[in-house]
């Protein structure tokens, strides 16, 4: 549980010649020796980065979720598309996607369908380690403009019960 | 009359012989006296240790970096807050002796401008680099004090153990007693003229005739000492020096944060009576 780096004391390093900026003026010889500062640690990468790379290394370690938020993916996820999420006790949610919250391990999408005439909308953490699979069940042949749908909401551009339409095809 | 005439040596107690030489007086109700120890004061910095609710070891120093989503691995989605240890090393000790409590005084960071004399010569003293930031933690005894020179890591406490985080909370500047102090503010309508969020009466008239003390009222919000209690680990990581601590912490993106083992479930008092 203790985790004590280095157990010594100055002997394990070497003082160095750095200048340090003081506002006191030493006479010759005076100064105190100034000790190195320890090696940098993560090579000198900011610790939320780092960390997140890390994190991806279990809840996503074939990258194929970062790839479906991914701008530059040409297959990714849009507004619009119909998709279907397992999860890991294999039950599933059926939508459209209103929204696509791009942050990070905290990415999420907001999707939306009408269960008995009722509009339901569930925000899913696409990294959440309870997901199995996203799947795109259906993409749209025309998008609506804009990158967040929520102005579909109880209009004639609302969504209508997807189960019903996919089973109709 | 026998009690004046009685000599104290050390613990005993022994008649005084007459020097004239005629009677030799010995009472057989004398009593030797008992002497009872000194009763141990209240307002003293020994019992006050005693009393206080310390922890077995310090606790260490770290920036706050900023929050992130942190998963189980139940799946149910976490705020954390991610917090920097780095370069945190142990400065000096401090004794009952020398200074009249245990303390581990630890620094934290790296500082190399503008950095003082005194500040200097401390850091040479314990053999590692000028401090950014130094703060100490009091200990039971002195089975929690740590070498000097001695870096303390992340992985220092461990997954799943719960910790108190002590930073200083973001400025508010002058805010109104609806926002310093959850006030309800006045009504909306029926006569109330811009005086909406206004805190009301402040007390009676003419008993007392003057506002009691400690009132709340309007004035500067934030830039406290805030410890939130309880917070429980999440992940550590000693070599990248990083930990990850569930729930919030006080101040902005790279405050300073005093971080040790929970005082109320892990803190204990010396008498016992806490």
């Amino acid at each position: 549980m203790l985790g004590f780096a280095r157990v010594g004391l100055s002997p394990v390093r070497s003082p160095i010649l750095q200048s340090i900026r003081t506002f006191i003026p030493y006479r010759k010889g005076a100064i105190p020796t100034v000790y190195a500062p320890l090696p940098a640690k993560r090579n000198g990468e900011l610790p939320i980065p780092y960390l997140h790379k890390k994190m991806y290394e279990t809840l996503d370690p074939s990258g194929q979720r970062r790839e479906l938020i991914n701008k530059a993916n040409p297959e990714c996820l849009r507004a619009g598309d119909v998709i279907k999420v397992t999860y890991v006790d294999r039950t599933s949610v059926l939508g459209q996607i209103i929204a696509i919250r791009r942050s990070n391990t905290d990415s999420n999408i907001l999707i939306r369908n009408k269960i008995t005439r009722l509009g339901c909308e569930v925000r899913i953490p696409i990294f959440n380690p309870r997901i199995k699979n996203i799947e795109v069940v259906q993409r749209p042949k025309r998008y609506l403009a804009r990158s967040k749908h929520y102005y579909i909401r109880n209009t004639r551009l609302d969504v209508g019960d997807l189960e019903a339409t996919l089973r109709k095809k | 009359m026998w009690a004046n005439s009685l000599r104290i040596v050390g613990n005993t107690v022994k008649p005084l012989v007459f020097s004239r030489g005629a009677a030799r007086i010995t009472s057989i109700h004398t009593v030797t006296s008992a002497k009872t120890e000194e009763p141990k004061r209240f307002h003293s910095l020994e019992s006050a240790n005693l009393r206080k609710q310390l922890l077995t070891r310090p606790g260490i120093l770290g920036v706050k970096r900023g929050m992130i989503s942190w998963y189980t691995d139940e799946g149910k989605q976490l705020a954390a807050t991610v917090v920097e240890i780095d370069s945190c090393e142990v400065l000096q000790n401090k004794t009952v002796d020398t200074d009249g409590y245990f303390a581990v005084q630890l620094g934290q960071g790296t500082k190399l401008k503008n950095v003082t004399a005194q500040i200097l010569k401390h850091c040479e003293k314990a053999g590692v680099s000028p401090k950014k930031h130094i703060a100490e933690f009091r200990v039971r005894d002195e089975s929690g004090l740590i070498p000097p020179g001695v870096e303390i890591t992340a992985n220092y406490f461990a997954v799943g153990q719960k910790v108190d985080c002590q930073s200083i909370s973001k400025g508010k500047g002058f805010a109104g007693v609806m926002k310093r102090h959850n006030f309800g503010g006045l009504r909306a309508t029926h006569g109330v003229s811009k005086a909406h969020r206004s805190a009301g009466s402040m007390g009676a008239t003419q008993d007392p005739g003057r506002i009691l003390p400690g009132k709340k009222m309007a004035g500067h919000m934030g830039v406290e000492s805030r410890t939130i209690l309880n917070n429980e680990v999440l992940h550590v990581d000693g070599e990248a020096g990083i930990l990850v601590i569930k729930g919030q912490i006080a101040g902005p993106n790279g405050c300073f944060v005093k971080i040790a083992d929970a005082k109320r479930i892990y803190g204990k008092s010396k008498d016992g009576s806490r």
